[in-house]
């Protein structure tokens, strides 16, 4: 009866002693489990994070590309009011839902300005990028902000400034010789446009620049007045420099800055 | 009679261990691995966006061959004694490129590149062999 009954006890304390070892070795191995899937998932955050990070500027750049294609067309400036970041957020938020990772992100304060230095006259666009990752099984979140700034390398305010300046200096010359000389001939007057065109083309060509457009005038000399009516025809520059290569549905374009024509009137009082 | 009671416990016990700790091991270990792969993975990608690679694919989306080329820079950077595969895909699933082989088992980790034209994505497959 003894004997049994010390049998019993023990087999009964072995299995319980070895129920506890497994289910305490069970507990380790889960957490170290659990530890290891957590670190992936960390991993994961940090390099989803990242990888946006990398992204997004690479989406701006060719909304801003497209941007500053459609405002040179119209001979404006880039507005990036016209940039939009819907389509990026949507598709991102979906990528990271996909992985498990739920996803807030802001795109904001998207600015463009002209670069200080080279290329000269082109391009910086800056935004602020915040963005909030939670893993959606252990609720691990990751929250930053980052300022984005990269330089689009065609050279739109340049191009702008080269387009008015031209205009204003055929203004500025015409009106000089008329100051100067109210019988000027119309011989001079397209001597001097002529100069001007060809001085304007050979420095844009110094800079990497192409520079087209044709100025027409008349001159009407009335008893009073003199009025000359200047014609300026279409101008376009465009950026010639192997970084300025933009692609457009699959193919290299550039920019080109055009301006409509436009006609003045210059009237002088006859002495 | 105390010392086949002792004997026979420590057996049990012995047996036990050795039934179950080489399974819990192997999860252990399976789980660490993949930890392990995922960041390898990750490391790679982040070294070919710093070397400018992921820039360059996305300026190539409609060359393919060239894509391939850069593809392959990218995979110069998976450690030998890993298995691969790189996949290029659009947004609607379709696959633009594809380099390496069977995909099982591999711990994958995926980016966005945004190519201009459209939203595609890179996803890496690694796993040491």
């Amino acid at each position: 009866m003894k004997r049994a009954y010390i049998l019993t006890t023990t087999a009964v304390a072995v299995a319980y002693l070895t129920l506890l070892l497994i289910q305490g070795m069970s507990e380790e191995v889960s957490m170290l489990r659990e530890l290891a899937t957590q670190r992936a998932t960390v991993t994961k955050l940090s390099y989803s994070a990242l990888a946006l990070a990398d992204d997004l500027p690479r989406y701006l750049r060719g909304e801003v590309e497209r941007e500053v294609l459609r405002s040179a067309s119209l001979g404006i400036l880039p507005n990036s009011m016209n940039v939009g970041t819907e389509e990026w957020k949507t598709a991102s938020c979906d990528f990271l839902k996909a992985q498990g990772v739920l996803a807030e992100l802001n795109i904001g304060g998207i600015g463009f300005g002209r670069t200080d230095g080279t290329p000269e006259g082109a391009l910086v666009c800056k935004a602020s990028f915040g963005y909030k990752l939670r893993d959606g099984v252990y609720d691990t979140e990751l929250e930053d902000q980052r300022a984005i700034s990269f330089i689009v390398p065609i050279r739109i305010y340049l191009m702008s400034d080269i387009a008015s300046s031209f205009r204003s200096s055929i203004i500025g010359k015409v009106w000089r010789a008329f100051m100067g000389n109210i019988a000027t001939e119309g011989n001079t007057i397209r001597r001097v446009i002529t100069e001007a065109i060809r001085e304007y083309q050979r420095g844009c060509s110094a800079r990497g620049l192409e520079f087209g457009t044709s100025v027409g005038f008349e001159i009407d000399r009335g008893n009073v007045t003199t009025t000359v009516h200047i014609n300026f025809e279409e101008l376009w520059v465009t950026d010639m420099s192997p970084e300025a290569e933009i692609l457009v549905n699959g193919e290299l374009t550039r920019v080109t800055f055009r301006t409509e024509r436009k006609a003045i009137e210059l009237i002088f009082r006859n002495h | 009679m105390v010392d086949s009671i002792i004997a026979n416990s420590a057996i049990w016990i012995l047996a036990s261990l050795i039934i179950i700790a080489p399974i819990q091991t192997e999860q252990v270990s399976l789980a660490l691995g993949e930890a392990h792969d995922i960041s390898q993975a990750a490391r790679v990608l982040r070294e070919a966006e710093s070397l400018g690679y992921i820039d360059e694919l996305a300026r190539l989306e409609g060359d393919r061959a060239a894509a391939e080329e850069v593809m392959s820079k990218i995979i110069t950077l998976v450690p030998p004694n890993y298995a691969f595969s790189l996949s290029w895909s659009s947004q609607d699933g379709c696959i633009i490129g594809t380099l390496g082989g069977d995909q099982a088992n591999l711990s994958h980790v995926a980016i966005m590149v945004s190519t201009g034209n459209q939203i595609t994505f890179l996803d890496l497959g690694v796993r040491e062999v």
